[in-house]
């Protein structure tokens, strides 16, 4: 990799991640915004940033690897799922932070952080191959993650099936695919405005995490120490384990996968996690230090695992 | 000008006030994002593209034009004023509605919707020159604008200087003119970050202006006579009769100074009328239908007015 681009992306990236924390230190922009501008982002810029990267010319090798990130992103999340299941008691997670625990070390942000990153580190071929995996998460986060934060709470975890499935995100993917495979041409003004729209999608979700980093209060954030950990393995552990196991196998020279698949896995917690904590009756404070926690070192973190790459 | 490439542009910028509009009326967005938007456009996004315009190499024809389109905005404003003030007598506007009248049909949308459409017409020169032009509608319509919202209303007009001046928009200009004319270069990275910022203005701020038209009702658009009276003087009068000026002028062949200054006087009723009504108890009703109306059929005005240049 070429790592006088690299670096100087993420630096574009993490001084829009500072600039979004001094609006919202300064009071430029109020913080019940954040909220508002995160639907804006998920229900239109997101979506138009998606579907632009799937309208490209048909080439049978990206459909292939489309496939294999979709069968790796699978298994790495489960892996992942497994693992942090399996250090629950190493780690001696306090009782009722289990389940969030759980579900901070196993899912990444992918769509708010990871797509943006994935965007500048490997390009709009990247963003598409991103794309393809996050169809794992939104899977298994509804429903394995779902039934980890119902292990700390009474509640019984209905899976809504529908609500995962007909997003914005997924019907621009759905969409996207079959431009892709029809190769059917969008007129040239038609794209312009997506390509308009899908162009917030960086500096607003950036300058969105820069919000609520702003919104933390870091005295509280370093007590309890389930947060680390589960940081730990967000940033650390998980990606680890991945890249070594990716190291077996033959991705062939140029392959975007591996780095792919790592940017992803390095990722923080997703605000996902807070939102089923809400839904289910998790432990939400758990949930916010999480996010918060790995957000914040994920700058340092980052670009570390890039240098395995 | 290649009149085609100009319309397709502006077909571009005007088809996402058409996303604005259907996503405030199908309720895909919350209704206060568009506060919350207009608060992030003015104190991030906008000043960011207005510096992002001024990174550039010194070049002393634009500043020469800067200066004469300064002089050419101040002349035409009290140009505009004067005719709005004989107008006003000669439509016979009721008193009540006489200061929302007066503002509207002097004062435009020049920063949402004339920036955006002056960047895609003419590039970063448009917007530069848009931007300084700018200026002269910004201290008229703190001062004059405030007098003419008064005259509906029984409050005393206490002129914002401080808040007029110290804008986020004001001090990128003049920032970004030391900049310019100080040829100071700014490290790429940084100047990448601005860039990025400043690329959400334009579909950020058409949204909004969708979203804005989607809480309208087109009923009430032919109920009001002096509405659509000065919605006409707003987007035919005014922008023909600086069109004229133009040409008697010596600087009839300068294309983008020209263009500029007459585009910047075809916007729309600016929210500014109605943010001054509320401030100042005018009538903010009258204020909401001219700023619907005129957004409406500048759709339809704008690019025709273009065919002139």
């Amino acid at each position: 990799m070429d790592y006088g681009v690299v670096w100087t992306n993420l630096l574009i990236l993490f001084a829009l991640i500072a600039v979004g924390y001094v609006a919202g230190r300064c009071r430029v922009i109020s913080q019940e915004a954040s909220k508002d501008l995160s639907s804006l982002l998920m229900k239109i810029t997101l979506p138009a940033t998606i579907f632009a990267s799937f309208i490209r010319s048909y080439e049978p090798s990206l459909l292939k690897d489309a496939g294999i990130i979709l069968g790796l992103g699978f298994f790495f999340f489960l892996l992942s799922a497994l693992l942090s299941y399996l250090l629950v008691k190493p780690f001696r997670v306090a009782e009722g932070n289990r389940g969030i625990w759980m579900l901070g070390s196993t899912f990444s942000n992918t769509g708010f952080m990871g797509f943006p990153i994935v965007l500048a580190l490997f390009g709009e071929e990247g963003l598409f191959l991103a794309c393809i995996m996050n169809l794992s998460f939104n899977v298994l986060v509804f429903s394995l993650g779902v039934k980890m934060v119902c292990l700390d709470s009474q509640q019984k975890g209905g899976i809504q099936w529908k609500k995962i499935l007909v997003s914005n995100i997924n019907i621009s993917i759905v969409l996207g695919l079959f431009f892709f495979l029809t190769q059917i041409s969008i007129p040239s003004p038609v794209m312009a405005v997506v390509n308009y729209f899908g162009g917030v999608t960086t500096p607003l979700s950036m300058f969105l995490i820069g919000l609520s980093l702003a919104k933390g209060k870091t005295s509280d954030l370093f007590r309890g120490k389930d947060a680390f950990t589960s940081t730990f393995l967000r940033l650390i552990g998980m990606p680890f384990v991945a890249w070594l196991l990716m190291r077996l196998i033959p991705f062939g020279e140029g392959s975007l996968i591996p780095g792919v698949v790592l940017v992803i896995l390095a990722m923080p917690a997703p605000s996902v996690v807070l939102i089923l904590a809400e839904t289910y009756g998790g432990n939400s404070e758990m949930a916010g230090k999480e996010i918060f926690l790995s957000s914040l070192l994920c700058i340092v973190t980052i670009p570390l695992m890039l240098l395995l790459l | 000008m290649d009149y085609s490439v100009v319309v397709v542009n502006i077909v571009e910028i005007f088809a996402m006030i058409g996303v604005g509009f259907a996503a405030g009326k199908f309720g895909v967005v919350s209704e206060k994002l568009s506060s919350e938007l207009s608060s992030l456009l003015i104190s991030v996004t906008l000043p960011a593209s207005i510096f992002a315009s001024m990174l550039r190499e010194f070049d002393l024809a634009l500043l020469e034009n800067s200066i004469l389109i300064l002089c050419l905005g101040f002349g035409f404003l009290f140009l505009s004023i004067g005719l709005a003030y004989l107008l006003a007598k000669l439509f016979r506007v009721p008193k009540q509605k006489k200061g929302v009248w007066l503002f509207a049909a002097t004062f435009t949308n020049a920063s949402f919707m004339g920036f955006p459409v002056a960047q895609a017409v003419w590039g970063n020169d448009g917007l530069f020159l848009a931007s300084i032009l700018n200026l002269a509608f910004t201290i008229l319509n703190f001062s004059i604008g405030v007098r003419m919202i008064c005259l509906s209303s029984a409050d005393e007009r206490k002129i914002p200087w401080k808040k007029m001046l110290f804008t986020p928009i004001n001090v990128a200009i003049l920032l970004g003119l030391v900049f310019f004319v100080g040829r100071i270069a700014m490290p790429e990275p940084v100047a990448a970050v601005v860039r990025s910022l400043g690329q959400m203005t334009t579909p950020l701020s058409m949204f909004v202006i969708g979203l804005n038209m989607a809480a309208g009702s087109f009923v009430s658009l032919f109920q009001d006579k002096d509405a659509l009276s000065v919605s006409v003087v707003r987007l035919v009068v005014v922008p023909l009769l600086v069109f004229a000026g133009l040409k008697l002028l010596p600087w009839r062949d300068n294309q983008v100074v020209c263009g500029v200054t007459m585009l910047l006087f075809a916007m729309p009723a600016p929210s500014l009328c109605l943010i001054f009504a509320e401030q100042y108890h005018s009538n903010t009703p009258m204020a909401v239908k001219v700023i619907f109306s005129s957004t409406l059929l500048s759709v339809i005005t704008i690019p025709l007015l273009l065919l002139l240049l």
